[in-house]
């Protein structure tokens, strides 16, 4: 017996939902890492992953494979992230040539060369930033970037050079050890 | 890949969010919390209004049309002020004042009119006022001194410049006589000396 439509639609609406959560399950570090490392606040970047979960959501039957579900999800946490940070207007800026230099022998809490990384990416220019989070946390090449972010692949390239030639330069004067490699 | 890449990837690693992150986003999907559409900035009326092609090419024609009428209107209202203004004491005397300089000799037809001439006659009073004065002429014209009516000041300005004009005329009459008569004594040292 042919199940009613109504029936057939809670049926596919329960499918569809199981999807979705299947979906949010396995990409919610994707997500969640790139607004972390982006926006550098833990309860920010979950706010943040959340909401493009719901954006997922109401798009959901738009997604036509795991790829483009993936491509998805860059796209518009990154756009998502871009729009945050170009919202706060309040916002103190900071950018890496103001971060405070201090000297890491006895009184810097944080001696792990990853934390220093971190804080300093999340100093960076709004732009740059989402390129280096994107080459580095993703592994995604400046090609793909480019379609990510809808910019010429000069500008990534550029924007990746001048990013690693500071966070080198800052890194250097920070540790106060040999030139950065 | 150097140093600081591999640094960067090691410390850009993928993290995973709270435990309950599904669960949180689950319970949200369920209650319908920012499952509405996104409210996008609606457009505003007057910005609307104001993008509207047609009505901005009306209003660019409208104000470029306003714009040449006022010049127009402006123009032709310091022109007809500065004819009025002048106008009167032109009409009543029509001859040039009596300026004792040397005048050429009633046998000797002046070939050429003398400034005041075509200045003067040959166009009418109306020209006093409108450009070939000298700016601060054309200025005491306009705005007047404190005390001064403006129709005398223009009066004074005209009787001025007609003395001028007078004057230049006449140096321009010696000067075109000296000339002749310069030619003159050379035609005779011609003959004189082939």
């Amino acid at each position: 017996m042919a199940p009613k439509p109504a029936a057939a639609q809670i049926e596919q609406r329960g499918e569809d939902h199981l999807e979705f959560e299947t979906a949010v399950r396995e990409h919610q570090g994707l997500v969640y890492s790139m607004a972390y490392h982006f926006l550098g606040n833990r309860a920010v970047a979950e706010e943040l992953a959340q909401d493009v979960f719901l954006s997922l959501y109401r798009n959901f039957q738009n997604i036509k494979s795991g790829s483009h579900l993936v491509f998805w999800l860059r796209k518009v946490t990154s756009h998502r992230c871009l729009d945050y940070i170009r919202g706060q207007k309040h916002r103190a800026h900071l950018s890496l040539e103001e971060v405070r230099e201090r000297p890491l022998r006895h009184q810097d809490p944080d001696p792990f060369i990853s934390g220093h990384l971190r804080r300093m990416v999340t100093s960076l220019p709004e732009k740059a930033r989402m390129v280096v989070v994107l080459r580095y946390q993703e592994d995604l090449t400046p090609t793909e970037i480019s379609e990510l972010l809808e910019m010429p692949v000069n500008s990534v390239k550029s924007h990746l050079r001048r990013s690693l030639a500071l966070l080198r330069e800052k890194m250097s004067s920070r540790l106060r050890v040999e030139p950065y490699e | 890949m150097n140093s600081i890449e591999e640094d960067l990837k090691q410390a850009l690693r993928r993290q995973e969010p709270p435990a309950d992150f599904a669960g949180k986003v689950m319970d949200r999907v369920n209650s319908g919390s920012g499952l509405e559409p996104e409210k996008r900035p609606g457009p505003n009326k007057v910005l609307v209004f104001r993008l509207k092609p047609k009505v901005v090419l009306w209003l660019a024609t409208a104000a470029a049309a306003a714009c040449v009428l006022g010049l127009f209107t402006i123009r032709s209202y310091f022109a007809d002020r500065g004819s009025v203004e002048v106008a009167g004491p032109v009409s009543t005397s029509n001859q040039l004042p009596r300026v004792a300089t040397p005048q050429p000799s009633d046998a000797r037809p002046n070939p050429a009119p003398s400034i005041a001439e075509g200045n003067e006659i040959g166009r009418g009073p109306r020209r006093i006022g409108a450009g070939d004065l000298r700016p601060g002429i054309r200025r005491s014209s306009h705005r007047g001194h404190a005390g001064t009516s403006v129709p005398d000041e223009a009066r004074r300005a005209e009787e001025q410049l007609r003395l001028a004009l007078a004057i230049a005329s006449a140096k321009l009459g010696y000067a075109q006589r000296s000339i002749q008569e310069a030619d003159g004594t050379n035609s005779v040292d011609r003959e004189a000396n082939p």
